[in-house]
């Protein structure tokens, strides 16, 4: 079921001439889990504005084409209400901090005390999500004196205490060290099994190439490529439409240039490897 | 079962001081009494005597510290000032000292007192009413009697602005110097390094206040809810409403008594 359909939609922030998204269509469908990859400045983060309806809430500017979420037109949405249906993550941890808590624990809480949840919940909400991002060693600290890290995590925690059916992700690893990653691409994975509609953008190929379902690849404001994650990313154009490709799926292209195709182009490592195998074994 | 740290958000916010425990609004109206009745009174001695038991409420209630901290500063700088006025515009006869050829009159220094003790009655209570009672608690009591949430973000955040600008303020002074540009010195070198710095605080101020109205939109922060509230104060004791009626019953009858005294008796 289509949650968030975009039809020819075209859009220009206020007082800038040039378009920040251009006839963008696409859908987004319940329970997936899809991948926004692309170059800097090709319109992720402007796209998940728009998917969250910060376009045109927040930022006022020029909106053209048609935006549906859950079958009703974004403009005839209330702004709160969506805060509570999509919840957003995005890129600069040190502003997402509301600076009016004093614990690591309020902060959290936050979301839920804005949204009526009564208190018993909450202390349980926020007991749960802590654990699940491994962060309770930080409940009592104060969140102005956190390090980028430790803030993305407070950050994506007092979104995933809210439970919105739909999670917007901008960049939530970009302060974190390859297992804070990991950790928060299986949460991710964790989130998608348990039914939410996830949109992440991310420069972490591998794992976007590891977990999400669906890519889509921006670039100059347009979507230039969209569809099944491994279809996206074996494709040989992706360099030129300004994404990096998986190691992997580089190797099977020059594999292939080399005389020596695999079955087919892998898009991660595990897939590599089994791919090898199975040729080595028909060659013996 | 919680953990100490959990269970306290469980209960109602307390102290473990009935004063500080006090709802902050009945504080604030308590200590408001407190704060005008020098100025009803005009009694110099009175008004002393109050900042005498301001003193010893700070440290009935461990705030001590804080209290003397901005109280002295402030009592030293409105008596100081007064006393020069003082002697300045009173003309007196009996005098105390002279300091070159300047004669400080006992007439200036009592009227210098009069007022001083008026202010610092006054401003004693505001401190004491701020180091006995976090902000957010008054946002609270605030919030339960209608003040929009909204309100009491920004008045809140505004705090926290303050020391993230001086952050800020402090990574650009680091940045520079890296540069090799020179902050640091006399009074002329710093005021130089300062103004460079104003615009790329400012804008930055401004950006961060964007990014953090879109945080706070996705904490669902506009929704038209009931707010629900981790941290809790005590409901108000019916004792507590009766203390402060009769606080403010018997000032409104001291203003009267003082009225009729100045008019009738």
């Amino acid at each position: 079921m289509a949650l968030i359909e975009l039809q020819n939609v075209t859009y220009h922030y206020p007082y800038v001439k040039s378009a920040a998204l251009q006839d963008i269509s696409c859908t987004i469908e319940e329970g997936k889990f899809y991948g926004i990859i692309g170059e800097n400045g090709g319109g992720k983060t402007s796209l998940c504005n728009l998917l969250r309806g910060l376009i045109p809430h927040f930022y006022q500017g020029k909106l053209e084409g048609k935006v549906t979420i859950a079958g009703t037109d974004v403009m005839e949405w209330d702004t709160g209400k969506l805060a509570a249906k999509i919840g957003y993550v995005f890129q600069n941890p040190f502003t997402q901090i509301s600076g009016i808590k004093e614990t690591v624990f309020e902060e959290i809480a936050m979301g839920l005390e804005n949204l009526g949840v009564p208190k018993k919940e909450m202390v349980d909400e926020v007991l749960r999500v802590m654990k699940l991002l491994n962060i309770e060693e930080l409940m009592e600290k104060n969140p102005n004196a956190l390090s980028g890290g430790q803030r993305q995590r407070v950050a994506f925690a007092s979104i995933l205490a809210m439970n919105s059916d739909i999670l917007v992700i901008d960049e939530p690893t970009s302060q974190l060290d390859p297992q804070g990653t990991q950790d928060v691409f299986e949460i991710i994975q964790m989130l998608k099994a348990s039914g939410k509609t996830i949109i992440l953008v991310e420069h972490k190929i591998d794992l976007i190439a590891r977990y999400c379902d669906e890519v889509i690849v921006m670039q100059g404001g347009r979507i230039v490529k969209q569809g099944p994650t491994a279809e996206v990313l074996s494709s040989p154009e992706l360099p030129e439409l300004g994404a990096v490709a998986p190691q992997v799926s580089q190797f099977g292209h020059a594999m292939a240039a080399a005389g020596m195709p695999l079955d087919h182009i892998p898009i991660t490592i595990e897939e590599a490897i089994e791919l090898i195998q199975k040729q080595k074994g028909a060659a013996k | 079962m919680y953990s100490e740290f959990v269970q306290k958000f469980l209960d109602y916010q307390t102290y473990g001081n009935p004063f500080k425990d006090l709802n902050p609004l009945s504080k604030l109206n308590l200590l408001l009494v407190l704060a005008f009745i020098p100025l009803v009174a005009q009694h110099t001695v009175f008004a002393f005597c109050l900042c005498i038991g301001y003193y010893v409420l700070a440290v009935y209630i461990g705030e001590f510290k804080y209290f003397n901290g901005i109280f002295t500063k402030v009592a030293i700088t409105v008596l100081l000032f007064l006393l020069i006025l003082r002697q300045l515009t009173v003309e007196g006869t009996t005098v105390l000292f002279s300091v070159f050829g300047w004669k400080w009159t006992l007439e200036a220094v009592l009227k210098a007192l009069d007022l001083g003790g008026i202010i610092l009655g006054f401003s004693g209570a505001i401190i004491l009413f701020y180091a006995s009672t976090p902000m957010r608690d008054l946002m609270y009591a605030l919030e339960q009697k209608g003040v929009s949430h909204t309100t009491s973000y920004i008045i809140l955040a505004s705090f926290q602005t303050i020391t993230d600008l001086n952050a800020s303020v402090n990574t650009i002074f680091e940045s520079q110097k890296a540069r090799g540009i020179e902050v640091e010195g006399n009074i002329l070198t710093r005021v130089k390094a300062f103004f460079p710095i104003l615009s790329p605080l400012l804008l930055g101020a401004m950006s961060s206040a964007e990014e953090k109205s879109i945080a706070m939109d996705a904490r669902a922060f506009s929704i038209d809810t009931n707010h629900s509230f981790l941290r809790e104060l005590r409901p108000v004791p019916r004792w507590e409403k009766a203390l402060v009626l009769g606080a403010n019953v018997f000032f409104v009858a001291f203003c009267v008594f003082r009225l009729l005294q100045m008019f009738v008796f």
